[in-house]
């Protein structure tokens, strides 16, 4: 029934809906964007509620100001107002003297332009901002998805042409360096420059106990490189290891840290216990081991009741504070020779 | 243009869509065994531990668990003494409430298993009720899984469990 007044009301203009009275609201408290203001111009021109609206809004905020001030009054009498203000005063320059002088803003809101009522922050928390900002925020986002997709083709190029110069560099290195300048390199160590390091052998490492074959420039493939850091055959997780790469260069070994990612014995998810729970021996090898100890504050208290309580009582007892304690799970006798 | 666009958007359905149809209509029967019908053979020692070991002095064990010495020395204490053992059988997936001795119990539920690794949820309840250990872990297949318990200062308990692949 009510529903349907509110309709043929809304049709004659005598009842406002909700956001438009929070639309009222804010514009009578001057927080209305552009766009709101000009929502407002129309509502106050197609409805007579809503002037009626702001007439009332303007009225209740005379009394309230009036409640209010007369409240003022009676909480700070006449005499003691100047102290009062000498008091804020003096508060006020000590303050400036760490934090520097502050610049009144109150009011400087009405004298804001166009341009800043369109951006204040509620305009901005508003739904249709947020609303557009997710949009944008989801187009970039797809848009950035696609990138490598859509340059694909002259990224490839580039690559190329990387490539290209890459190798051009390299041949132009081997044109710079005779055969004989090389040969003289490598037997006089000392004589070898920094930029151009002739490359003897380059062997592997033993990973996870197998000792890889050297490879030299007759055996190596460069396309089963990968054979360098391939494990033995059927290894044990036991038996994996962080394992480093070395690669000789001349006569003077280099360590180059290539590291394997390698699976431990054991990989805890959570863990959960009473007591203090902590990882024994090396967690890189052999069978994973944990040990549980009773949190020593348990203990402690224990002992104490243990000293006043009787043998054969029940397991778990309660100590004044009301914390439940807990004796020995095993008999002795379970560890009898 | 419009398969640039589109690539990463129809990769992801499609990535979807595969997983949900590989679960739903085994396409993937390697999942669908390890969570079906499967079972793992499982072995547990209860071991009673007592006396702090001294630096340099050697440990006994009773026979049982001779196989276990090197990594029972691991814990400080000097004598090791088998309390309690069983072998059973569970399935994969669901959950098997297994009591030891003295009140003790264990529940465990394998989450997955192959011939090198196993992941298992389990919880190790005391005989007064105390939760020992409440855990989800991954580890080797061939080595056993040691926990072990300090009841006392020089007294503990030691469980060890090793899971085996049936079949």
């Amino acid at each position: 029934m009510r529903r349907k007044d509110t309709t043929t009301d809304r049709k004659s203009g005598c009842v406002l809906r909700e956001l438009e009275e929070l639309l009222l609201s804010k514009f009578y408290d001057g927080e209305c964007s552009f766009f709101e203001r000009w929502q407002v111009r129309s509502l106050l021109k197609k409805k007579r509620a809503a002037g009626e609206f702001l007439e009332v809004l303007g009225e209740g905020s005379r009394q309230y100001g009036e409640l209010l001030s007369s409240r003022v009054e009676e909480r700070v009498p006449e005499e003691g107002r100047w102290e009062e203000v000498v008091r804020r005063i003096e508060e006020e320059e000590r303050a400036s003297q760490f934090l520097g002088n502050r610049v009144l803003d109150a009011d400087g809101r009405g004298e804001e332009s166009v341009f800043w009522r369109f951006f204040h922050l509620p305009t901005l928390l508003s739904r249709e901002f947020m609303g557009a900002f997710a949009c944008s925020a989801i187009v970039i986002v797809g848009a950035q998805a696609s990138l490598p997709y859509l340059f694909r083709g002259d990224q490839s190029i580039d690559a190329q042409q990387f490539v290209d110069t890459q190798a051009g560099e390299v041949r132009r290195v081997q044109q710079q360096v005779p055969q004989r300048q090389v040969a003289e390199v490598r037997r006089t160590p000392e004589l070898q420059p920094s930029s151009i390091v002739p490359v003897d052998l380059v062997s592997s490492v033993p990973i996870s106990g197998r000792v890889g074959a050297p490879l030299t420039s007759e055996n190596f493939d460069s396309n089963s490189f990968d054979a360098l850091f391939s494990p033995a055959p059927n290894p044990s997780f036991s038996s994996l290891r962080r394992a480093p790469a070395s690669v000789y260069r001349g006569s003077r070994p280099q360590r180059i840290t290539a590291q394997r990612e390698v699976q431990a014995p054991v990989e805890v998810d959570w863990i959960r216990s009473d007591g203090r729970v902590r990882m024994l021996g090396n967690s890189l090898t052999g069978a994973p081991t944990l040990f549980v100890k009773k949190r020593v504050l348990m203990r402690r208290e224990a002992s104490q009741v243990g000293k006043v309580s009787s043998p054969g009582s029940s397991s778990a007892r309660s100590n004044p504070s009301g914390i439940v304690l807990q004796e020995r799970t095993l008999p002795a006798a379970a560890f009898a020779k | 243009m419009k398969n640039s666009y589109t690539t990463p958007f129809f990769s992801l359905l499609l990535l979807f869509l595969s997983g949900y149809g590989g679960l739903s209509f085994g396409v993937s029967p390697a999942f669908a065994q390890s969570v079906g019908n499967r079972q793992v053979q499982l072995r547990i020692r209860f071991v009673g531990a007592h006396g702090i070991r001294q630096r340099e002095e050697g440990a006994r064990f009773s026979p049982e668990i001779s196989d276990l010495q090197e990594k029972l020395l691991r814990f400080p204490y000097r004598d090791f003494r088998l309390i309690d053992r069983k072998l059973t059988t569970v399935p994969v997936a669901k959950r098997t409430e297994l009591p030891l001795a003295h009140g003790h119990s264990l529940a465990v539920r394998t989450v997955h298993v192959s011939e090198q690794r196993v992941g298992m949820w389990l919880k190790w309840t005391g005989g007064d009720g105390m939760e020992i250990l409440d855990s989800r872990l991954h580890f080797t297949a061939q080595e056993p899984l040691l926990t072990g318990f300090e009841v006392e200062g020089d007294r503990g308990i030691i469980l060890i469990l090793e899971v085996r692949q049936e079949g």
